[in-house]
């Protein structure tokens, strides 16, 4: 994978360091002096002493067509332009930031940037999947909140235990992906039954997630 | 307030002198206006004749626009300073009012190509002053 760093300082050594472990090609602008120098010495990589935010940086840096974008700059308005230079000149095919603003994170993909990454959206969004329901379920989002993957254990109580999932008219919103019950992981089948103890992986859409967890909650017997 | 003309309503994102200078002619020419901008001193500019909205605002949140009247809106003038606010702002108004006439003023010329929208056009301070200064080299008066 062919990836452009912008920006930042410790953030944008950590993504470096990271995606270097797996031998990508990394291109790297910072117009920081005194931080351009410390990533190429502590990364052993060029970094071009250039502003992102210069579309003549993008041609010296020769990153046409590259996969990736990751823009690390202290203000959003600036991320959004470096992703729209990258996205609408040099057509790099996916655009991730960061945002300052969680509002903005709407916003931005309104516009078409493909990852804005707010950290207290996604604090946020986690304090909501584990204060809105018992500890006992766990939540994960991927693809910025389009997924959710629903961890939840089972409790005798609830009606499903013992039940085989061909038999739960199980809602067609969720998907219940595995099964963990230590040590072993189940790729579950209709005819596998649950049974107190299990953890189920469940995958859904976010709109759907408390559906999916009211149905494996349920104490009835459904009927 | 002067008397207003065929319902329109110009608002300008950014009380910079050329800000001042759009608030001014259209409440002169009785234009409904308003004028948004992060720094209240900035207003200042504005002559003491205009009869218009003053908007305290950072008009890169979405909710200061709405709150500058940007709903009402027949025009808007993206003039700040920053070209990548200015950017940032103008494409968010043609998304979010895809009618709208939307002017915005940009200095890097190269970036001209990121506002390529039916509804935006651009004043670029460069080329406006090479345009002068050819008029002026061939001879014509500015």
């Amino acid at each position: 994978m062919k990836i452009l760093i912008c920006g930042g300082d410790s953030e944008a050594d950590y993504v470096i360091k990271s995606f270097k472990k797996d031998k990508d090609k990394i291109v790297v602008f910072n117009d920081d002096a005194k931080v351009a120098k410390r990533l190429s010495e502590t990364n052993d990589i060029d970094v071009l002493l250039s502003d992102p935010m210069k579309i003549y940086s993008f041609e010296s840096g020769d990153v046409f067509g590259f996969d990736l974008v990751i823009s690390l700059m202290s203000r959003d308005v600036d991320n959004f332009v470096v992703c729209q230079i990258a996205k609408t000149l040099f057509h790099i095919k996916k655009a991730i930031c960061t945002v300052n603003n969680p509002n903005n994170v709407a916003i931005f993909e309104e516009l078409g940037i493909d990852s804005p990454i707010s950290a207290s959206f996604l604090l946020t969004e986690r304090i909501k999947g584990e204060s809105d329901i018992e500890s006992l379920i766990k939540t994960l989002s991927l693809e910025n909140q389009k997924i959710v993957i629903t961890e939840i254990k089972i409790k005798s109580r609830f009606f499903c235990s013992g039940k085989a999932i061909k038999d739960l008219n199980f809602p067609r919103v969720g998907n219940i992906c595995c099964i963990f019950r230590d040590p072993k992981v189940i790729i579950p089948r209709g005819d596998t039954t649950l049974m107190e103890g299990d953890t189920l992986v469940i995958a859904s859409g976010p709109k759907d997630q408390n559906e999916v967890i009211a149905f494996v909650k349920r104490v009835d017997d459904g009927n | 307030m002067k008397k207003k003309v065929n319902n329109k309503m110009t608002l300008v994102i950014g009380s910079s002198r050329l800000g001042a200078a759009i608030a001014n002619v259209n409440s002169d020419e009785g234009v409904y206006t308003s004028i948004i901008d992060k720094n209240e001193a900035a207003f200042k500019k504005v002559d003491s004749s205009y009869s218009g909205f003053f908007i305290v605002g950072n008009a890169e949140e979405y909710s200061s626009l709405l709150k500058a009247h940007i709903e009402e809106a027949t025009e808007v003038d993206v003039v700040t300073g920053d070209d990548d606010t200015n950017i940032f702002v103008a494409l968010l108004v043609v998304k979010r009012f895809p009618e709208m006439k939307v002017i915005v003023r940009l200095h890097d010329e190269k970036k001209r190509i990121l506002l390529d929208h039916p509804h935006i056009s651009i004043i670029s301070p460069s080329s406006l002053s090479l345009e002068t200064y050819m008029t002026i080299r061939q001879g014509g008066k500015n």
